[in-house]
């Protein structure tokens, strides 16, 4: 039975670990704040005032009439050029436009055609800015019959904030830095430094080692999370729709789970570099880029789709998403703590394993 | 060699040397005794000019250490007392490198370092890397790195600390040898055994300078019949004064 | 002459210390590898498969085949749900992305020319997936409606009220869309900036911990010897490094190099006077290794969020676009985007190099400053 002392004991020589590297402590914290906020403000996929040149070839009332339209939305603004510039190539070599449009002579006449020709190098704006023509053309020239009125309903969010999305996903990437990057780290740096020698000599239990040793961190962790909680509901007007205990429940598990990975790391680097890099390597990055936290996984391509099916984070993510924006209960969520439940298992197992042959 | 006039160094309030006044000839051992925090290291670490003093001035060589650090530099070589060869090159490659330092062609270089590998038995591990040798090797190997540019003095901070009596002895036949060839060799220690091997040797504490000589005649002026002896005499008169 | 050999034998035994750790091997080249692969893929805007369910309340022909011609593309992917489900109960527990109600008499409605209505509900926790759903919806039903009207022209010919007008549009440099075009040139201006900052943020001190600086310090080696024995493997090492990014982003992801190679060089040189001034910034300030990693990590993340890496900066407030203006990666990232991409030439791009130059420059002398007042 694990002696509570002693786990406090240890616990509080990792504290002053933590507080002595103050420098470090406050990066733990600001990053996260800093990158909510770039998050909540910056990462919006709306395209405002595109850049757009327009060639005018008819110069009647009806060109006029759909310049206007163009000009009238806020999603396009034209950019006057000298006549020898117009070449679409190379007014988007020199970045003056993102778009340029061609109004042929017949123009207003009979049917016709007008040309857009937009710079497709970031693709993801070269499909907004055609949706968004396409959609002033079209209501331009009036349809003959009342077509299909779309009525639709977002539910959520309806102003289709980013923060929304962000603000649950970075509680899932803090979680998971500080659990499994700092304490892999941390253990690490006692075998690299051979006080965890000193420490087996005494009569201290492994998993009193281990408690001791995870204990700051899970609280450091579970209090930066709510610290983005908490900026996240007031500076962004985030919601918290669901059940704080559910919420609680579901996060004290995935903290279980970044241990465990975290651990795992830890019985396989040698030195505290060796730990930073791996822990970097399968916790960070993958949690970044596959977990759904900014880039959705229906979009990758089928390998990857079964890859993110390993990561954490990706179940995390949804439960966190789940309890804060759509006020789901453990009903919804069963599966996926189930699958986090499995995950820490799996790991604790072969964490388990690897440190007693590293002993014996 | 070395020659100090009233060095001085204050970190802060403290004054961690004290006056220090020394004037080192050609081809002599010179030895710093002192307990831990007497200063010898400071004293040292001014000498070979990697902390400036806070007053007084250094010469070496007939140069002022002040001014032409550079050309000073060319002239020493240290041993420090934390192991600092680089531990994931192979032994022969930190040579080469600490040549490339000191604009040693490698061929030089190996000539100048030549007895002493013999001497020490290095030569079959030279192509091993360095960190994965014993700690007895890789203080020979310092030892050895710090004479690649043949310099008239060297400076041994605490060369035989974690090191067995035996290879202990080696080392000082080694630092006799390097004398014999006219270098001065500045060492310091804290096993007074070794200070017998001293031409002279300053004993230090707090900063200041409690006694400075050969060691026989020392051991004669204060009746003691071993170093270890004399240097808890002499530290015990100090305190006894400075009461 | 005598100076570039005691750097020669910096350069050689910065390379031994790489060439012989395993560790630093990986993170150098396999790890930069693995990223390229896995954000090439992963890291993409775009938007597909959204999990679509339909509630046909109508059940009639034009219903059906309204459902039908959502059956296109990779856009959707329909997911087949029981006919009485309420569309919220659908989308809160995960089931479905995106609901379209058809409600009761729809066709009539529609057919009569009277004007329908259609219920879209969308999961709206992804901000951005949601607005794309919904122009996507909308595209589709655009698409119904036009074929219909079409058909019905042909059926019953009339005099035309007014001009059609139609949208040619056209996609430079680009045309398929592929999102790895856009976000590769990226991937490599990250990859570019870290390996470069964490080399040289970890040189300095790693030597401190080791207590070989102390060494060094006595010997007559010269600052500025110092300091470019340490950046010029690590200049050498990013370039590398870069090539061996340029042939994969061809091999892999089928991108070909639009414009010169040679000022793509260019560009990387100048930059990295940036990235490595800063490197050795870090590295003078800090420690222990541990810490001159969270550092330049920290900063990294910052240059890499405000870069226009994932989301363009012409989109961001006009405040956060002034603050990118002073981050060296977002202008080296447009910089290699146009060149790799577009082919601009060195004319085009004149604002980016004189900012990148003096950027290189004043961070440079400062981090050269820092190294000789700190050492």
């Amino acid at each position: 039975m694990p002696n509570l002392s002693r786990i406090h004991a240890i616990a509080q020589k990792e504290v002053f670990h933590i507080l002595r590297d103050s420098r470090t402590l406050v990066i733990i914290i600001l990053m996260p704040l800093l990158q909510l906020i770039i998050f909540g403000y910056a990462m919006n996929m709306e395209l405002r005032q595109v850049p757009l040149v327009v060639q005018d070839n008819a110069l009647n009332g009806a060109s006029r009439a759909l310049i206007d339209a163009f000009i009238h939305t806020d999603y396009f603004q034209v950019v006057p050029l000298a006549a020898k510039q117009l070449e679409p190539q190379s007014i988007f070599q020199t970045r003056k436009a993102q778009a340029t449009l061609s109004i042929p002579k017949e123009f207003g006449n009979s049917d016709t055609a007008v040309y857009l020709e937009i710079d497709a190098s970031d693709p993801n704006s070269a499909q907004l800015i055609q949706n968004y023509a396409t959609g002033i053309v079209s209501s331009f020239r009036g349809s003959v019959a009342a077509g299909i009125d779309l009525r639709p309903l977002i539910l959520y969010n309806p102003d289709m904030k980013s923060s929304f999305f962000f603000v649950p996903g970075l509680i899932a990437m803090i979680l998971v830095m500080i659990c499994a990057l700092l304490t892999s780290i941390s253990i690490s740096r006692e075998k690299e430094m051979g006080s965890m020698e000193q420490i087996l000599v005494s009569p201290v239990s492994a998993s009193e080692i281990l408690l001791g040793k995870v204990l700051p961190y899970i609280l450091l962790g579970l209090l930066d999370a709510l610290l983005i909680l908490g900026v996240g509901m007031l500076l962004f007007q985030v919601p918290f729709r669901g059940e704080f205990v559910v919420f609680l429940l579901f996060t004290f598990l995935y903290v279980l789970t970044s241990l465990c990975l975290g651990l795992l790391v830890s019985t396989v680097a040698k030195t505290q570099q060796a730990a930073m890099m791996m822990a970097l390597g399968i916790t960070l990055l993958p949690t970044l880029l596959l977990s759904g936290y900014m880039f959705p996984i229906s979009s990758m391509p089928p390998v990857l789709q079964k890859l993110t099916l390993v990561i954490p984070a990706r179940y995390y993510l949804q439960i966190i998403r789940g309890i804060m924006l759509k006020g789901n209960g453990v009903q919804h969520l069963f599966q996926a703590g189930l699958s986090l439940v499995i995950m820490s298992a799996v790991m604790l197992l072969v964490a388990a394993r690897r440190f007693k042959l590293r002993l014996s | 060699m070395i020659h100090t006039i009233d060095l001085v160094k204050e970190f802060g309030s403290f004054r961690a040397v004290d006056n220090i006044n020394l004037d080192i000839a050609k081809g002599e051992i010179f030895g710093f005794l002192g307990a831990n925090g007497a200063g010898k290291t400071t004293t040292i670490r001014m000498l070979c000019g990697l902390l400036l003093p806070s007053s007084g001035s250094i010469t070496v060589d007939g140069l002022d250490i002040a001014k032409h650090s550079e050309q000073v530099k060319h002239k020493i070589g240290y041993m420090s007392q934390k192991f600092s060869l680089y531990p994931d090159l192979k032994a022969i490659e930190n040579l080469e490198f600490y040549a490339g330092i000191y604009k040693v062609p490698f061929k030089k270089a190996l000539a100048n370092i030549r007895d002493v590998v013999d001497q020490f038995g290095l030569t079959d591990i030279l192509s091993s890397i360095t960190g994965d040798l014993p700690m007895g090797y890789k203080q020979r190997l310092s030892l050895v790195a710090a004479l690649v540019h043949d310099p008239p003095l060297v400076f041994l901070d605490e060369p035989t600390s974690g090191v067995d009596p035996q290879a202990r002895r080696e080392f000082w036949q080694v630092i006799n040898d390097l004398a014999q060839t006219g270098k001065s060799v500045i060492v310091s220690t804290h096993f007074m055994d070794e200070a017998e091997y001293c031409h002279r040797v300053i004993v230090m504490q707090d900063g200041r300078e409690v006694v400075l000589g050969k060691p026989a005649e020392l051991k004669d002026q204060h009746q003691a019949g071993s170093m270890q002896e004399l240097f808890l005499r002499v530290l015990g008169e100090n305190n006894a004064k400075s009461v | 002459m005598k100076s570039l050999r005691v750097i020669a034998s910096f350069i050689k035994k910065e390379f031994r210390q790489i060439v012989r750790s395993r560790e630093m091997l990986i993170v150098l080249f396999g790890l930069p590898a693995v990223q390229l692969l896995v954000m090439g893929f992963a890291v993409s805007n775009e938007v597909k498969n959204l999990r679509l369910a339909f509630l046909d309340y109508d059940r009639s022909s034009s219903s059906r085949a309204l459902v039908q011609s959502f059956n296109t593309a990779d856009r959707f992917k329909i997911v087949p749900v029981e006919q009485d489900a309420r569309a919220e109960e659908l989308i809160s527990s995960w089931q479905a992305q995106i609901v379209v109600v058809i409600p009761p008499g729809f066709s009539q409605d529609y057919l009569s020319g009277k004007g329908s209505s259609l219920q879209l509900v969308v999961d709206g926790i992804d901000g951005n997936s949601a607005a794309v759903a919904n122009a996507y919806v909308a595209g589709v039903l655009g698409e119904f409606h036009r074929r219909n009207l079409q058909e019905r022209r042909i059926r019953t010919p009339l005099s035309k009220p007014i001009a059609e007008v139609e949208l040619i549009s056209r996609m430079s440099f680009n045309p398929d869309l592929k999102s790895s075009v856009n976000t590769i040139p990226g991937i490599i201006a990250v990859l570019v900036t870290v390996t470069s900052m964490m080399l040289s943020a970890i040189s300095l001190v790693k030597e401190k911990e080791l207590g070989t600086l102390e060494q060094l310090l006595v010997t007559p080696v010269k600052k500025q010897q110092l300091m470019a024995g340490k950046l010029v493997p690590y200049l050498i090492i990013t370039l590398a490094q870069l090539q061996v990014a340029i042939v994969m982003a061809g091999l892999i992801f089928k991108l070909q190099l639009a414009g010169s190679y040679w000022l793509l060089m260019l560009f990387s040189g100048i930059y990295l006077f940036t990235t490595l001034g800063l490197g050795i910034l870090i590295s003078t300030k800090v420690g222990t290794q541990q810490q001159a990693m969270f550092f330049s990590w920290f900063i990294m993340v910052i240059f890499i969020l405000l870069s226009g890496f994932f989301v363009p900066v012409r989109n961001m407030p006009p405040a956060i676009q002034w603050i990118s203006y002073f981050n060296p990666l977002s202008h080296y990232m447009t910089v290699l985007r146009e060149i790799v991409i577009k082919g601009s030439n060195l004319g085009q791009l004149a604002k980016e190099f004189w900012i990148l130059l003096s950027s290189g420059l004043i961070i440079f002398s400062i981090s050269v400053i820092s190294f000789r007042k700190r050492i």
